[in-house]
């Protein structure tokens, strides 16, 4: 019998997309990392970042991602794969600052299940990326510059290296 | 204009105190009670989105466990 959906499981299944080597690495980013370092914020889908795994075309495909996802019947709906019933958005790693925040990213524990989250002084970095402003972002940044767990001189840091002053 | 009577600034900064204690508790939760309250929140939230705009696809609530 098959389980029912839920958010541990679909934490599972990108374990097993990076077990399969069809991503090198992920991160959870946007609103659900945030919840994950500060408090309870409404939110409808899951924002992943991830290293695909190397790919012959020079522009990246998330090919394989679909590929996987319709052999576990997992459904695809405006660019977002509903995995066990959460919809997650794979953003493949766009910039330097995304590298870092891949690769820095802590391993938290879910409920027995390892995950990867985007650290909050990135979070907040990549809040504040140009292409990525909104009123709603920098308040995002602004809750986690508040936050204990923030780092506040690396948050500088990050600003300084990637050109990030408003 | 009619003159009010305002609240002291030690109520305002109590009240205040009250609602940081209350964020500090929600950011101490564990990940499993925080995932169960983000599924609480789709449901309170999105009809209120829905009054505002239309729903993207997948600004649903989540049918799922934590």
């Amino acid at each position: 019998m098959k389980a029912a959906p839920s958010f541990l499981n679909a934490l599972r299944a990108l374990e097993e997309l990076k077990r399969l080597v069809i991503i090198e690495d992920y991160a959870i980013a946007g609103a659900m990392a945030l919840v994950f370092w500060t408090e309870p914020i409404p939110t409808y889908d899951l924002d992943v970042l991830v290293f695909l795994a190397e790919q012959e075309k020079p522009i990246v495909s998330l090919e394989s991602i679909y590929q996987w996802a319709a052999a576990r019947g997992y459904p695809v709906d405006a660019e977002h794969v509903i995995v066990e019933g959460v919809p997650v958005q794979f953003l493949p790693s766009h910039n330097e600052l995304a590298d870092e925040a891949i690769k820095t990213a802590s391993t938290l524990d879910y409920e027995g299940v390892a995950v990867r989250v985007v650290r909050p002084e990135y979070l907040v970095a990549l809040y504040l990326e140009p292409s990525a402003r909104t009123a709603k972002r920098r308040e995002r940044a602004a809750a986690l510059m508040e936050a204990a767990v923030t780092d506040q001189s690396l948050v500088k840091k990050l600003i300084h290296r990637f050109n990030l002053e408003p | 204009m009619k003159r009010r009577s305002r609240p002291t600034p030690e109520l305002m900064s109590k009240l205040r105190q009250a609602k940081a204690d209350l964020h500090s508790r929600r950011t101490l939760m564990s990940l499993k009670e925080k995932v169960a309250i983000v599924l609480e929140l789709q449901r309170i939230y999105l009809p209120m989105l829905k009054r505002h705009r239309p729903l993207a696809p997948w600004e649903h609530p989540w049918d799922v466990e934590p």
